[in-house]
């Protein structure tokens, strides 16, 4: 049995993967405050889908990584107001489990997994023409 | 539960910042990459300017990530505390952002918002306002019409005759791909936005081109049959016509039930665009001036359309209906016939139409486009691509096409 890698030391692996920008395109992550000892609360940046009304538009995020991360997903708000299923109009609260990719959460998963599936949510042919609202406007 | 150790976390950067240059990546989207080194003492917008001497993207299109965040140019390096051997990313904007917000329109945005030009089709697809339409997307659903339908003599041949206009209007694939280029808001948003008099009617050219009346206009075979009709008693004067002096043409007052003569100026092929929109606001003098001039609602009975084969030709036209000549005279057709359609806004009617002339017309048009070779079709693409670091000539070519000539699509496909 493998063992399990805790908490935080999964986190600083995701963190020295978003700053040293080893992700994956389109997306970025990193710490709100660098010297958070937790590193409970993360930034995000999706960088909107090529062919798509989120073109050229750069959305951002912000993530919540619980004590029980990452046996327990991470929660996940839209900062960027967008128009987009599984996104709460009200609050920009991400639905996970609206998203294919992590909707059966897993503790491989990762804040990348997460961004990534939110993107290509994006590029959905059911949503990428989505009407948009207004770039800059935030929840 | 053991989890909630904290293991050693790197040097913390929350001191006050060293005075030695911290040394950072930025990675553009095209995999380039730029290393710098700079205090952290320096504001974004220097960190931008340095970038634009090295990248030449201006430092206005510049926006720059780190960990999550947009950097703000008036911040400083600190304020994100970067540190050495960190990656910042570069992407690439917009040259502005005030139409941006507007072009997120669907359909149903046909307020009072002017949509602005989507930027995908800015991004690569030239001036081409049909390149969608050779995307993938597209693939085995319009066929474009290949060389021969401008005839043996490349065009300089009879337009078709009336009924084979009728008979490939009459094509369910043809009048699909009808619709389909009138619902697809990007192409709409092209149009308008590419053409200042159908910009000056702001929302009127969208509502109309995106009504039912004007789709069931574009696709109804009776009418066409009719408009070419119309096209033939008018003869080659403006509507699109290439501007051929008319010597043979039958008076204007001819009625519909003379059958029409193949005439029009056969002198036009796409390639030659008018000088001119031969048809519209700018006022060339033809008969019907007066006709579309009336106003909307004072002739309840008389009957407006127009319609301009040019571009259904290029739809597939050629290929639904083996054509012989292509159809240079453009037929807009007036008057009171038979036919019970909608009266549209003449004005609107008019910028529409030479608007569609022109698009059809005035752009390298994507029939014979598609005859040549890549390395000439995509050549401007290809440079790109080939200014990004992507070599390999074929696989370029493969992208380029899947993507409808994109180059923004094309890396993605290559990256993909």
């Amino acid at each position: 049995m493998v063992a399990k890698v805790p908490r935080n030391f999964r986190l600083l692996e995701e963190l020295e993967k978003g700053e040293k920008g080893l992700g994956a395109d389109g997306c970025s992550y990193g710490l709100v405050e660098g010297d958070d000892v937790m590193m409970s609360n993360w930034n995000a940046t999706i960088l909107g889908p090529p062919h798509s009304n989120h073109e050229n538009r750069i959305y951002s995020l912000k993530i919540h990584c619980g004590n029980s991360y990452p046996d327990e997903p991470p929660i996940v708000h839209f900062i960027s107001r967008i128009n987009l299923p599984g996104v709460d109009a009200q609050n920009g609260r991400v639905e996970l489990a609206k998203l294919q990719r992590v909707s059966n959460w897993n503790r491989d998963f990762t804040m990348e997994r997460i961004l990534v599936a939110l993107r290509e949510h994006m590029a959905h042919p059911n949503h990428r023409k989505l009407h948009q609202p207004p770039e800059n406007n935030t929840y | 539960m053991s989890s909630n150790e904290t293991p050693e976390r790197p040097s913390s950067p929350s001191e006050a910042p060293p005075a030695e240059p911290v040394t950072f990546t930025v990675k553009s989207s095209h995999d380039q990459k730029y290393t710098i080194s700079l205090p952290l003492t320096t504001p974004v917008l220097e960190v931008k300017n340095k970038l634009a001497e090295m990248s030449e993207i201006p430092a206005d299109r510049q926006r720059l990530i780190y960990s999550g965040r947009v950097m703000k140019d008036e911040e400083t390096l600190a304020t994100y505390k970067i540190q050495s051997g960190h990656t910042v990313h570069m992407v690439k904007g917009a040259a502005s952002n005030a139409n941006r917000g507007a072009a997120a329109g669907g359909p149903a945005s046909t307020g009072n918002v002017r949509p602005a030009v989507p930027t995908n089709i800015a991004a690569g697809s030239g001036n081409n306002p049909l390149a969608g339409l050779t995307g993938a997307r597209y693939a085995g659903h319009v066929q474009l019409p290949s060389a021969d339908m401008f005839g043996p003599d490349g065009g300089m041949g009879p337009p078709p005759d009336p009924e084979q206009l009728a008979q490939a209007m009459n094509n369910p694939l043809f009048q699909g791909t009808m619709n389909e280029m009138l619902r697809n808001p990007q192409l709409l948003d092209y149009i308008i936005a590419s053409n200042p008099m159908l910009q000056q009617l702001g929302p009127e050219a969208r509502r109309l081109m995106q009504s039912d009346m004007f789709r069931q206009m574009m696709t109804n075979p009776d009418v066409i049959r009719q408009m070419s009709q119309m096209g033939g008693s008018l003869g080659g004067r403006g509507f699109g016509g290439m501007g051929a002096p008319p010597p043979s043409f039958p008076e204007p007052g001819r009625t519909d039930t003379t059958p029409a003569p193949p005439g029009g100026a056969g002198a036009g092929t796409t390639a030659s665009p008018p000088p001119q929109p031969p048809f519209g606001a700018s006022g060339a003098p033809n008969p019907f001036a007066a006709l579309f001039g009336a106003p909307a609602d004072s002739t309840p009975g008389g009957q407006s359309f127009g319609f301009n084969p040019e571009i259904l030709n290029q739809l597939g036209l050629g290929t639904a209906a083996p054509s012989t000549g292509t159809p240079s005279t453009g037929v807009p057709a007036t008057g009171g016939q038979a036919a019970p359609l909608p009266m549209f806004d003449p004005a609107a009617m008019n910028a529409l139409l030479s608007a569609m002339g022109q698009q059809g017309l005035g752009t390298p048009s994507p029939a014979p486009a598609d005859n040549r070779p890549p390395e000439e079709r995509y050549a401007d693409q290809l440079r790109q691509l080939n200014d990004m670091g992507f070599f390999d000539f074929d696989r370029n070519v493969e992208a380029l096409r899947r993507s409808g000539g994109s180059v923004q699509g094309a890396i993605n496909q290559l990256l993909g």
